[in-house]
C-alpha cells in the first residue's frame, strides 16, 4: 500500500509522456464556425469563371465552383468531379466516369448532361477553352455518369488543361448554362464546398458553407483531395487602399489582406498577431515586344533591347527587398520539373556596347520605341522608368506612354499603336499554357520552329522527352529575344495568426482553413 | 417666387444636356473599353473583339450617342455592364452612404468653420486669429487621402474607437452607420471647414465695420448679442454661398474619401466605373451629380430670401 501512490504517479507520468504527444493540441484541431473576412484589392469584373481570365474572379469562385480536375501542390492534375478516367491506346479519346451522388448547390444531382454543357460552353467562350476545343472533335455523354471527349490529334495535357485555375473549366448545371444563352451566367451554382449567397458591389461577396457538399476521401493536396468548409461564411470585401487593408487586419476587422506592398514586410514581421505570407509560386515581370511592328519585328533590335538591360537594378527598383524577387532564366519557375537555365547567357547582360552594335547592324535610325506602361500596377511603371535610361545609353529613343490599365489593355490589341508594353505573367503549370509563346496573344510571337516544337510538346507526356524539348524551346526563345523576362517576383499577403491551415498553391485555398479561438 | 423656381428648374434641362453630351464624348473617346477589362489580362485580341461586338461597342459613335439620348429621354439611364442591374438602381443603392457622408461632413464643416471664422474676426490681428487661419490653411492644403489614413491609424488602429473601413447600412444598425462615417466625415468636413472659416471671417469683418453695429453697441447691447444677432446673421449670405459650393466639393471629395474608407457610395461607384469603363454608369452618375449640384444651389438661392428679406426674385 505504501508504494501504491508512488507507482500510480510513475505510471501516470509514463502514460502522460507516451500519450500527450499523440493527442492533438487545441491549436492543431480545426475549429468549425465563424466568418472569414478577406480584404481584397477590388471588385471582380464578373463572377462567371468561364468568361474572364481575371485572377480575382478565380480567387473567389474557386470556392464555389469545381471542375473535373484540379491540380495538387506539384501542379499535377488530379480528379475532382471525375471518379475514374481512361485514355484510348491511340491517345485520342478520353473517357471520364463521374462521381456518383455529387450535388449542385440547388440540390440537383450532377450528371453528364451538365458536364457536357459546361465543357462545350467553356470551349466556346474561354480563351484557353477555345484553344483546346480547336482540337476536340466531339463531347458526348453515353450515360448519366460518362463523358467522352474525342480529339483530332493526341494531347497529353487535357486533364491539366481542364483542371487549371485560370479561367477554369468549372461545371455548372445545364439549366444555368441554357438560361445564360450567349451572355454570362445569372446564377452562380456549382458543386463546391461553399455556395454563393450574395454580391453587394463595393460592400462584399458572401459565400456560405454548402451543407450538402460531397467531399472526396483523399488527403488534401493543393486544390485536390478532401475539402472541409470550416467557416459558416466567407466575406470577400473590396478595400482598394493597401494601407487600409493592413490597418484592418491589424485591428482584427479582416483576417486576410490580399497583396500588400513588399516594403511593409519588415515592419509587419515584428507584430506577433500577424503573419506576412510570401507566395510560393513565382510570377514574372515582363516587357512584351510587338513582333508585328516594324521596329520590334526586327530580331536585332529585340536583341539590342535584351543586351542593354541590368535586370537586377530593374527588379530592385520594382520590388525592393530581395526576398520578393530573383533573377532566373527559367521561363518555368525553379520549383517546376521542367525548369532549365538554357539561354542564361542572354540574361542580365548589362552590355550597352553590344546593344549599340546590334542597333547599328539592324539599321536603327532613332525611331522612337513606343512603350505603353501603367502606374496602376506600380512595379510595371517603375520597371519601365528604370529601363528607359538603360536603353537610351545604348542609343534607343524611348517614348514612354504611361496610361491606366484599361487603356493599356485596349491599345495592346492594336499592333499599329505600340512597340513594347509592360505586364506580368502569373505562374502556369506547363509551357503549353505560357501566353508569351502563343502567336494569338498580343505580342504575336510567331516562330516556325517554336510552333513546331510546341506541337510536339502538346503531344508528348514523357517527362524526359518534354524536358529536352523545353530546353531547346527556351534557348530559342532567348536567342530570338521573343519577350523580356526581367525576373521572378513573389507576392506578399497578410493574415492574422488565428487563421490556420491556409494554403496558397495553386491559388488561395481557404477551404480546409479555420479560425482558432483567440 | 414659385415662378422663379419653375424657371430655374427648366433651365436645368440644357445644363443636363450639355453635361450629358460632353460626358459622353469624354468617356467614349478615352481609350480602353469594358470588354477587355471584363475578359481579364490573358484574353486574346479576337476574344475582346467578339465581346465588343456583342456589347455593341463596335458601332459608330453617332449611333451609340443617338441610342443613348433616345433611352435617356424615356427616363431610362441604361444598364450597367458590370453590375448587371439598371443604372438608376445602381445609383440608388449607393445613395445612402454618400448622402449621409455629405450631410455629416457638412455638419462637421459648419460646426468647425463658422465658429472659427467668427472668433478669428472678433479677435482679428491677434494670435487667436492667426492660429485659426493657420488651421484653416492646413485644412485646405492637406490631401484628404493622407489625412484620412492618419485618422485611421490613430482612431482605429491605436485607439480602436472606430472601424477601419466599410459601411453598415442604417437598416442594419443606426449607431453602426454613424460610427462607420465619423472618420470619413471628419476627413471631408475638415477640408471644407477651412473655406467656410475664411469666408465667415472676411464677411464678419466687413459687417463688424458697419454703422448699425456701432449703433447696436451704442444701445448698450452685450457684445455677444452684437456679434451673434446683429453681425453673424448679416454675414451669413456669402458664407451660405460657400456652403453651397462646398456641397459640390464634398461630392467630388467623396470619390477619394469613399475609396480610402472603402465606403460603397456614389463616389466609389464613379471611380470603379471609370476604371473599368462602365459607360452607362459613368454617364448616369454624371447626370445625377450635375443635377444635384444645380439643385443644391437653387436651394441656397431660395434660402437667401429667408436670411435677407430685401432679396426678391421677380
Amino acid at each position: 500500500m505504501r508504494y501504491l501512490p508512488g507507482r500510480a504517479v510513475a505510471l501516470a507520468v509514463v502514460l502522460a509522456l507516451v500519450l500527450i504527444p499523440l493527442m492533438p493540441t487545441a491549436a492543431q484541431q480545426p475549429r468549425r464556425g465563424g466568418a472569414l473576412r478577406i480584404a481584397h484589392i477590388g471588385e471582380p469584373p464578373t463572377l462567371d469563371q468561364h468568361w474572364t481570365t481575371a485572377a480575382i474572379t478565380g480567387h473567389i469562385m474557386y470556392h464555389v465552383n469545381e471542375g473535373l480536375f484540379a491540380v495538387n501542390r506539384k501542379f499535377e492534375p488530379k480528379p475532382v468531379l471525375v471518379d475514374k478516367w481512361t485514355l484510348s491506346p491511340d491517345r485520342m479519346t478520353y473517357t471520364f466516369t463521374l462521381r456518383k451522388g455529387v450535388k449542385f448547390h440547388n440540390g440537383k444531382e450532377m450528371t453528364s448532361e451538365d458536364v457536357k454543357a459546361s465543357l462545350e460552353r467553356w470551349g466556346r467562350i474561354a480563351t484557353r477553352g477555345r484553344g483546346l476545343f480547336a482540337n476536340v472533335v466531339s463531347v458526348s455523354n453515353p450515360d448519366a455518369l460518362t463523358v467522352v471527349m474525342k480529339l483530332r490529334e493526341p494531347y497529353a495535357l487535357l486533364p491539366l488543361d481542364l483542371g487549371w485555375v485560370g479561367q477554369s473549366a468549372v461545371i455548372f448545371p445545364k439549366e444555368v448554362i441554357d438560361e445564360a444563352g450567349t451572355g454570362m451566367v445569372k446564377r452562380f451554382i456549382s458543386t463546391g464546398p461553399y455556395r454563393f449567397v450574395e454580391h453587394l458591389p463595393d460592400r462584399h461577396i458572401r459565400l456560405d458553407r454548402f451543407e450538402g457538399y460531397a467531399a472526396r476521401t483523399e488527403d488534401p493536396d493543393g486544390a485536390t483531395g478532401r475539402k472541409h468548409a470550416y467557416f459558416d461564411s466567407i466575406y470577400i470585401i473590396p478595400v482598394p487602399d493597401a494601407a487600409v487593408r493592413i490597418a484592418g487586419v491589424k485591428r482584427g476587422e479582416f483576417h486576410f489582406a490580399e497583396t500588400i506592398p513588399p516594403d511593409e514586410y519588415d515592419r509587419l514581421r515584428t507584430d506577433p498577431d500577424l503573419v506576412p505570407f510570401i507566395t510560393e509560386t513565382a510570377s514574372w515581370l515582363t516587357a512584351v515586344f510587338n513582333n508585328r511592328s516594324p521596329l520590334m519585328g526586327n530580331r536585332k533590335i529585340r536583341q539590342a533591347f535584351q543586351a542593354a538591360l541590368d535586370q537586377e537594378a530593374v527588379m530592385r527598383a520594382a520590388y525592393g527587398n530581395p526576398r520578393f524577387w530573383r533573377i532566373d532564366p527559367g521561363l518555368m519557375p525553379k520549383e517546376h520539373y521542367l525548369w532549365t537555365d538554357a539561354g542564361k547567357e542572354f540574361v542580365n547582360q548589362k552590355n550597352p556596347e553590344r546593344a549599340r552594335q546590334l542597333l547599328a547592324e539592324a539599321g536603327y535610325k532613332g525611331e522612337p520605341i513606343r512603350w505603353i506602361t501603367t502606374m496602376e500596377y506600380v512595379a510595371y511603371g517603375t520597371a519601365a522608368q528604370v529601363v528607359k535610361p538603360m536603353l537610351e545609353r545604348a542609343g534607343f529613343v524611348v517614348d514612354l506612354q504611361v496610361v491606366d490599365w484599361a487603356t493599356l489593355v485596349a491599345r495592346r490589341a492594336r499592333p499599329e499603336l505600340w512597340d513594347v508594353f509592360s505586364t506580368a505573367f502569373s505562374f502556369v503549370a506547363d509551357p503549353v499554357l505560357l501566353l508569351s509563346l502563343q502567336p494569338t496573344w498580343p505580342g504575336w510571337y510567331d516562330n516556325r520552329d517554336m510552333n513546331a516544337m510546341m506541337t510536339l510538346m502538346r503531344r508528348h507526356s514523357d517527362p524526359k522527352v518534354r524536358h529536352d524539348l523545353w530546353k531547346r524551346m527556351q534557348k530559342l526563345w532567348y536567342e530570338d529575344a521573343g519577350t523580356i523576362k526581367f525576373g521572378d517576383y513573389f507576392v506578399l499577403h497578410l493574415f492574422r495568426k488565428e487563421l490556420k491551415g491556409y494554403v496558397n498553391i495553386p491559388t488561395h485555398v481557404w477551404w480546409n482553413s479555420w479560425l482558432d479561438a483567440r | 417666387m414659385s415662378g422663379y423656381i419653375v424657371r430655374r428648374l427648366i433651365a436645368l434641362l440644357p445644363v443636363l444636356l450639355i453635361v450629358a453630351t460632353v460626358g459622353f464624348f469624354l468617356i467614349y473617346l478615352t481609350p480602353g473599353d469594358p470588354a477587355s477589362v471584363m475578359l481579364g489580362p490573358d484574353a486574346t485580341t479576337e476574344d475582346v473583339e467578339n465581346l465588343r461586338h456583342l456589347m455593341g461597342l463596335d458601332r459608330p459613335l453617332i449611333v451609340q450617342i443617338l441610342r443613348w439620348y433616345g433611352r435617356t429621354l424615356r427616363g431610362d439611364l441604361g444598364y450597367s455592364i458590370f453590375l448587371q442591374r439598371p443604372v438608376v438602381q445602381a445609383i440608388f443603392e449607393r445613395l445612402q452612404p454618400t448622402v449621409m457622408l455629405t450631410l455629416m461632413s457638412l455638419i462637421v464643416a459648419v460646426l468647425i468653420g463658422i465658429p472659427t471664422g467668427v472668433v478669428a474676426a472678433v479677435r482679428r490681428n491677434t494670435w487667436v486669429d492667426q492660429a485659426a487661419m493657420g488651421v484653416a490653411l492646413l485644412g485646405v492644403s492637406m490631401p484628404s487621402f493622407w489625412f484620412g489614413l492618419n485618422l485611421i491609424l490613430v482612431f482605429s488602429v491605436y485607439l480602436g474607437l472606430f472601424p477601419v473601413a466599410g459601411y453598415v447600412p442604417l437598416a442594419e444598425s443606426v449607431s453602426g452607420a454613424f460610427r462607420s462615417l465619423v472618420l470619413p466625415a471628419v476627413t471631408l468636413g475638415f477640408g471644407a471647414s477651412a473655406l467656410i472659416a475664411r469666408m465667415t471671417r472676411s464677411s464678419m469683418l466687413e459687417v463688424l465695420g458697419q454703422d448699425y453695429i456701432r449703433t447696436a453697441r451704442a444701445k448698450g447691447n452685450l457684445e455677444r448679442i452684437v456679434v451673434y444677432h446683429h453681425a453673424l446673421r448679416n454675414a451669413m449670405i456669402p458664407t451660405l454661398t460657400v456652403v453651397g459650393l462646398a456641397m459640390g466639393g464634398l461630392l467630388a471629395g467623396a470619390i477619394v474619401t469613399e475609396t480610402v474608407f472603402a465606403l460603397p457610395g456614389v463616389g466609389r461607384l464613379v471611380i470603379s466605373s471609370v476604371m473599368r469603363r462602365d459607360y452607362p454608369v459613368v454617364q448616369g452618375v454624371l447626370m445625377f451629380v450635375a443635377g444635384s449640384y444645380v439643385f443644391v444651389n437653387l436651394l441656397i438661392d431660395v434660402l437667401y430670401v429667408y436670411l435677407d428679406p430685401r432679396i426678391k426674385y421677380a
